[in-house]
């Protein structure tokens, strides 16, 4: 009997992102340039040895299922177990949109109940971090309780962001508080459990008769630190919940540093993600490149800097691009500027288009909760004029049948988005 | 069929221990990718790659096939080496040799047409132009035949034809020829021709197998107008590396990738404060000095202060700070230490500069420097201009070939 099964949670809508994932769900969009958040999470299941994976996916699931397809880049097609997608489904009893994070597994309990493994490790897809899940198994067996949950600490003017455990001497969890205003601990839930198998589908069970939208946070944890079932596991290295535009642009720039917090060069175990067919980067002899991360497929003929480019993006003669991060496939026309802005996939800049530069201090009219720190967010298949004027803190999507925005100009906080486009 | 045996003994020490088709070629790829990618792209699927010198490096690469969609439930690519069968039991000592020893997997295949391949060219050919003119010639071969100058006819088998396209006479590298096309070493068999013409004493397909075809009239040429190479020498390998910085047009012809394992490596980091220009990188390099004209294969460092330029450096390989290599090709795994000098001796100042470079071919006809695999250079130690290191080398012991 196999250990440990994972349920990864990957069917939130992460609306933060904003334009990010209006075509695609949060664990699909692209990180340091090549690989998909779900990536890091799926490799350290492969490197833990675990390799009966069952993905939970609702939002925009096409974006993800595609990308693993049968689980070949990760050795997850398997004869016995592998990756397998479970998505809301028609059914006797459940017939609904998964409401929650443990509503979700609670609608395979079916699922849950045939597999044959003594623990259950509920991860969650849109995570950054390189993590040895059999360290946590080991912590959890030894715990003796029949539920683990793992922490990091985080700085304490960051603990209103997060769920806050309290744990007493022997690592039991007796307080746990959801965005706290102020409190002692800093133990920083990072939404990864460890139950044994009966144990909870038995929890499940219970508290689904009473609760609608059943939530691991909101819900299963109060019920399990009232009864003292759960232990914290002290997860030391890096992590991030990619939350936000602005986490998610301020940790893409911080790989740029000269020795980054998540480091992607160590030679043993690399990050695994899908292959491509792209020829390697070419540069030519006028580009200027400094302080960047560019992949395969991308051909530099201007100036990059403080970058990110994915696969397969074009920077013409004369564009500069700075402190920007670019997806898959993108081209950026002769002398556009590009500064401070994410250009999602298959964009196209027109020549001398300028995109990002203005005054930080004007949030987006539209968004402005998630848009007021200096960046300009391009949407997918985009086309962007030549000559086009764009500012800072502004949205900006064409439609998505042929890229069409109207030229001209759109002042700091401005939007623009084709009729298809709500978000 | 590919042939894949050669020892590509002109190619010295980068082919100690790999075979030629397995040759690092533009940064992330293999030669034989592009061969297997045309067969690919070309809709053929069972495909056999006759090796037998050093052919670990190959089975690795190819494994079951998958990089280039070729693990098939029917067909597929598979490595064929000389086998004991009971009455033979020989290495394959010419082309067609190769191919009787392997006369069962042409009989027992369901194909009509045997296509026979070099693994160590790179070109983009759509197979299925030729073949349609094949069986439209209603012809029993057909070679795939290139327009070369009569400088260059040296180098190759030259052939005569008439104005139809039927080939008449042939020259085996001639030291001067009149024939103006180049056999390509690509040729087009009907199967059952290609079955009765295969015996045990007949070793090469020129010689043994079209040569006394000839005057059946039913040998024909496929005139192929795209650019192609054959990787024999250092110097073919170095140039052909090198034109790729000036036309990328073959690693990158559109809806015609070129497949290869990949890897898993992050992408392309170029820090602050290094000079990268007229390059081609793979993933996983970290750049931190200089790169000028050349060419990194995957997980290549070059450090604070080091200097690269014209040179070809095999995957992992790491320029130690302050350390300079110029035109070399340097062997995957190699460490250059700081400070070391590899390829600069006896340089006339300034030939360095890319554009020198591609206006006169001819600087590349100097001496070139060739580290074997996993070779050390110490620290401020200097490898001059021209001088080969055996694979392995370790301080203390040096042997120049």
């Amino acid at each position: 009997m196999s250990r440990t099964v994972v349920f990864i949670l990957a069917g939130g809508v992460g609306k933060r992102l904003s334009l990010l994932t209006r075509f695609r769900a949060k664990p699909a969009v692209p990180f340091a340039g090549r690989y998909r958040i779900i990536d890091f999470t799926l490799t350290n299941c492969i490197r833990s040895d675990i390799d009966q994976i069952y993905l939970l996916t609702q939002y925009r699931s096409p974006s993800i299922v595609r990308h693993i397809g049968i689980g070949k880049p990760w050795d997850l097609d398997r004869i016995d177990g592998g990756i397998r997608s479970l998505h809301p489904h028609l059914g006797f009893q459940a017939a609904d949109w998964y409401q929650g994070t443990a509503d979700a597994i609670y609608q395979n309990i079916s699922v849950l109940r045939e597999v044959e493994c003594r623990n259950i490790l509920i991860l969650s897809g849109d995570h950054i971090y390189r993590m040895d899940y059999r360290l946590f198994e080991d912590f959890h067996e030894r715990s003796g309780a029949p539920a683990s949950l793992s922490v990091v600490e985080v700085p304490r003017s960051l603990c209103g962001e997060f769920g806050i455990a309290t744990i007493d001497s022997k690592g039991v969890i007796r307080k746990f508080e959801e965005k706290p205003m102020a409190t002692k601990s800093n133990l920083a839930s990072m939404g990864i459990y460890i139950f044994r198998k009966d144990f909870l589908i038995s929890t499940l069970e219970r508290l689904k008769k009473s609760i609608a939208g059943l939530d691991f946070g909101r819900h299963v944890m109060p019920y399990l630190v009232k009864r003292k079932k759960i232990s914290a596991y002290r997860y030391n290295g890096f992590w991030l919940d990619i939350g936000t535009l602005k986490s998610y642009y301020s940790a893409s720039l911080a790989l740029l540093a000269k020795r980054p917090r998540l480091n992607l060069y160590g030679e043993t175990t690399p990050v695994i993600t899908v292959p491509d067919d792209n020829p390697p980067l070419v540069v030519s002899k006028d580009a200027d490149i400094d302080r960047s991360l560019i992949c395969n497929g991308c051909m530099i003929q201007g100036t990059v800097s403080s970058s990110i480019l994915s696969p397969g993006v074009i920077v013409e003669r004369g564009a500069r691009v700075e402190n920007s991060i670019i997806f898959h496939g993108t081209h950026v026309g002769r002398g556009a500027t590009v500064k401070n802005v994410i250009l999602d996939e298959g964009v196209l800049v027109g020549r001398n288009a300028t995109i990002g530069e203005g005054d930080p201090s004007v949030a987006n009219r539209l968004q402005p909760e998630y848009l007021d720190f200096g960046l300009t967010v391009i949407g997918g298949k985009t086309s962007i004029p030549s000559g086009m004027r764009i500012g800072t803190n502004c949205l900006v999507c064409g439609s998505q049948d042929n890229g069409y925005v109207p030229g001209g100009k759109i002042e700091d906080g401005g939007y623009i988005l084709a009729d298809d486009i709500q978000l | 069929m590919i042939l894949a045996g050669g020892t590509g003994k002109e190619l010295s020490v980068l082919t100690r221990h790999r075979a030629k088709t397995a040759l690092p070629f533009g940064g992330r790829y293999r030669i034989i990718d592009f061969v297997l990618s045309n067969c690919a792209h070309s809709g053929i699927t069972d495909i056999s790659i006759l090796a037998q010198y050093s052919p670990k490096s190959l089975i690795y690469h190819i494994g079951m096939g998958k990089p280039w969609d070729l693990d098939r439930k029917t067909g597929g690519v598979f490595i064929l080496q000389p086998a004991y069968q009971g009455m033979v039991a020989n290495w394959y000592q010419g082309t067609a040799a190769a191919l009787y020893q392997n006369i069962d997997v042409i009989r027992d295949s369901g194909a009509e047409h045997v296509l026979v391949l070099s693994g160590d060219q790179v070109y983009v050919m759509d197979y299925r132009e030729m073949l349609k003119q094949h069986v439209s010639s209603g012809s029993g071969v057909t070679i795939a035949v290139k327009e070369v100058s009569p400088s260059q006819r040296f180098r190759f088998g030259m052939i005569r034809c008439t104005r139809d396209g039927v080939v008449t006479d042939f020259e085996e590298k001639p030291a001067s020829s009149s024939f103006r096309y180049a056999s390509l070493g690509i040729y087009l068999f009907e199967k059952n021709l290609l079955l009765d013409a295969l015996r045990p004493d007949r070793f090469d397909i020129v010689f043994d197998l079209i040569m006394p075809f000839l005057e059946t009239g039913r040998v024909s040429c496929y005139e192929f107008d795209g650019y192609w190479e054959d990787i024999g020498s250092l110097r073919s390998y170095f140039n052909a590396s090198m034109r790729l910085l000036n036309n990328r047009l073959l690693l990158s012809t559109p809806g015609w990738p070129i497949y290869t394992r990949g890897s898993d490596l992050p992408p392309a980091r170029i820090a602050g404060g290094s000079h990268v220009v007229d390059s081609i990188l793979a993933d996983g390099c970290v750049v931190e000095g200089e790169v000028i004209g050349s060419i990194l294969s995957p997980g290549v460092r070059i450090e604070e202060g080091a200097r690269v330029e014209e040179s070809i450096v095999f995957s992992f390989s790491r320029i130690g700070p302050g350390a300079h290599v110029s035109r070399a090709i340097v062997d995957k795994h190699c460490s250059i230490g700081p400070g070391s000098l590899v390829g600069t001796g006896g340089h006339e100042p300034g030939s360095a500069d890319g554009r020198q470079r591609t206006e006169g071919l001819s600087h590349i006809s100097t001496k070139l420097t060739v580290l074997g695999k996993g070779a050390r250079i110490r620290r401020g130690e200097m490898v001059p201009s021209g001088v080969t290191i055996e694979p392995r080398y370790r301080p203390g012991r040096m042997e120049t070939v």
